[in-house]
């Protein structure tokens, strides 16, 4: 980063540094809104803070670097990693989420999609629907889109994924838009033939992974047989493929999300090993959230925030040690991060953005044609309370939906500039909050964030990140998860 | 029991657990005592009351077991480090505020655009057009004024619609 030079303001006073802080081990965190970090000790903190540094401290030249001395600052530097930083801005709905049934075959412990009983066929997307769905994505003006199906279980409701898919390739080639397609399935449907088709369509697959069928099939309960043995069987097939490719189109990796419930806390290494087992390079550790059904469940299957925290600390620690005796494997949420506190690039994780996604940059499309401002907002909706909802796919437009009460409520109380705790973390360059975690939690979109079981779990998670990060030996590593190839 | 004195007993209950807090507004600011009620707020009920001229009281009740004089220890630690957050924020309002605005200013992505081919003449013209579009733009209050950002737009309002790739 070039630097103004120091000479011309030689006979200003020192001012204090643009940094927010955060108490770390062994010292304090310093971050800015260009998303640069630093580490000072607690020694040097407040002389750093009332910009007493002489022109040869050592401190000065790594603060310079970072953007946290005002008088040597690279205004295009800093201002090019805040833009990136914050490329969501202004880029419309990225991701669409088809909710194609509510229908599940399985039924699982924690389950936060709201799922119902395989009977239940009212609660499919109809084709019309699916196909209106469709168009209405892609008159999204963000360039690159995503298009997501999910449940309930959608190999449920296959004939119309299948109509979706086709009109989705067939618009994309038309619209010279981006486009990715992703199906999230506990594959206990999977066939060869829709495997071939889904293959051939270049949709990714995702899937459910606990860890080793013990705490697999206790979490994510299957009455037709063993989901632990058809996620494994599916899993493999769809790596083989990877790894053989096709000339006609490509083939993408498998992906797999773990759900950490109380049961999961103390098995990290087994749970990992299991991921490991199967090739999967990226293991996302996500919490569970009290949505839905997991709301009633929390005394048996959740935990605090500081549990979940430790848990994931010793996920990281262990799997670092993987990395070390040369497996590729990432944790999903730290690699995220990641690619904002390193690159100062957008990940496209919508659940930590500034303001959060809702509407502005995902949309859950359910199976009545009803929208919501995401998956979460939809679930909150099937509870009975509508407060989430856009709109609908056939009666609204994109506008409408964009600028409804729902939208603007939820990019207001997102803002974190207006959240009073946020606008003083060190972690707000890379964090969200979630109103409908927060109107669910605690009663209202803004939450409050000193009681906030999300915050306290999102700071826990940075925590962990920025400790590693602090140590050469992990943070080689890290960096080695977002290095650009 | 009756319940309005089931709520008396509980009031009064915390009542005796409440601390106080006397904040001089010459030395702190009251937007200083609100962010440290705020940063107390998960373990407290907070009540920012008047205390006399030029100073507020914070009343802090404890929601759980934590013992009074520990809460008000932690309100004081707050207080200080809000003092020196709201010192080194304003003193870089200014600053966050250009960067903010560079960031989002279009100039950079104009000047990555690459050579047009046109003469100097040519460019003025244009740029003479695209000003006179952009003011017409802006004077349609229905669009611009309320999107700036072009979020709630369509794909073919912004890009028009393209024809089929070649495959």
């Amino acid at each position: 980063m070039a630097q103004k030079s120091p000479a011309k303001n030689k006979k200003a006073a020192p001012r204090s540094p643009l940094a927010l802080w955060e108490k770390g081990p062994g010292g304090r965190l310093l971050t800015n809104d260009a998303g640069c970090h630093a580490w000072v000790e607690e020694k040097d903190f407040r002389r750093v803070i009332a910009g007493g540094l002489g022109a040869k401290d050592p401190l000065l030249k790594r603060l310079s670097a970072g953007g946290f001395v005002r008088e040597r600052m690279d205004f295009d530097g800093l201002a090019d990693r805040w833009r990136t930083l914050n490329a969501h801005l202004g880029q419309g709905p990225g991701l669409h989420i088809l909710v194609l049934t509510l229908r599940c075959n399985h039924k699982c412990l924690y389950c936060q999609s709201s799922a119902a009983g395989e009977g239940a066929k009212k609660t499919d997307m109809d084709l019309k629907t699916a196909l209106k769905s469709v168009d209405f994505a892609f008159s999204s003006p963000n360039p690159a889109i995503t298009i997501e199906f999910q449940g309930g279980e959608p190999l449920l409701n296959w004939n119309v994924l299948k109509a979706a898919v086709k009109r989705a390739r067939q618009k994309a080639a038309s619209s010279g838009k981006e486009l990715k397609l992703a199906l999230v399935s506990n594959f206990s449907l999977m066939t060869e033939e829709k495997a071939r088709f889904l293959l051939a369509h270049e949709v990714s697959i995702c899937t459910s992974l606990d860890g080793p069928a013990g705490l697999h099939n206790n979490n994510r309960i299957f009455a037709g047989g063993n989901s632990h043995a058809a996620t494994v069987r599916w899993i493999k097939y769809f790596q083989e493929k990877y790894k053989k490719q096709a000339p006609e189109y490509r083939v993408f990796k498998p992906g797999a999300l773990l759900t950490v419930s109380k049961h999961s806390l103390p098995r990290h290494r087994e749970i990992i090993d299991e991921y490991a087992r199967l090739g999967l390079e990226d293991i996302f550790v996500r919490p569970l959230a009290p949505i839905g059904y997991a709301r009633e469940l929390w005394g048996k299957i959740g935990y605090t925030p500081e549990e979940f925290s430790a848990f994931y600390g010793r996920c990281l620690d262990y799997i670092i040690s993987l990395n070390r005796r040369g497996v590729v494997l990432r944790e999903k949420m730290a690699s995220m991060m990641l690619e904002k506190i390193l690159n100062a690039t957008e990940p496209g994780y919508l659940d930590a953005r500034c303001p959060c996604g809702a509407a502005i940059g995902q949309i859950a499309y359910n199976h009545n044609g009803d929208l919501y401002t995401c998956d979460e907002g939809r679930m909150v909706g099937w509870e009975g309370d509508d407060i989430f909802r856009v709109g609908n796919v056939f009666r609204d437009s994109l506008r409408k939906i964009v600028s409804s009460p729902a939208a603007r409520a939820c990019v207001v109380a997102s803002n974190l500039e207006a959240q009073p705790e946020c606008s003083r973390c060190a972690y707000k360059p890379f964090c969200g909050v979630c109103p409908v975690y927060n109107y669910e939690a605690q009663g209202s979109l803004w939450g409050n964030m000193r009681s906030n079981g999300r915050c306290s779990l999102s700071k826990g998670v940075f925590g962990a990140i920025f400790a590693r990060l602090k140590r050469p030996a992990d943070r080689k590593i890290l960096e080695s998860w977002v290095a650009k190839k | 029991m009756r319940p309005e004195t089931l709520v008396f007993k509980e009031e009064r209950r915390l009542a005796t657990k409440t601390v106080s807090v006397k904040v001089d507004l010459k030395k702190y600011s009251l937007d200083a005592a609100r962010y440290a009620a705020y940063a107390v707020s998960g373990e407290a009920f907070v009540f920012i009351g008047t205390a006399g001229k030029g100073s507020v009281a914070v009343a802090l009740t404890p929601k759980s077991g934590a013992p009074g004089p520990r809460l008000k220890a932690r309100f004081i630690a707050e207080l200080e480090d809000e003092a020196l957050r709201e010192a080194v924020s304003d003193n870089n309002r200014e600053l966050r505020e250009f960067l903010t605005l560079k960031a989002l200013s279009p100039e950079k992505r104009a000047a990555a655009v690459p050579d047009s081919g046109l003469t100097p003449e040519q460019e003025k013209e244009l740029a003479d057009l695209i000003s006179q579009v952009e003011k017409e733009i802006k004077e349609d209050v229905r669009g611009a004024a309320a999107d700036p950002l072009g979020v709630t737009s369509t794909w073919e309002d912004k890009y028009g619609a393209k024809k089929p790739r070649k495959k």
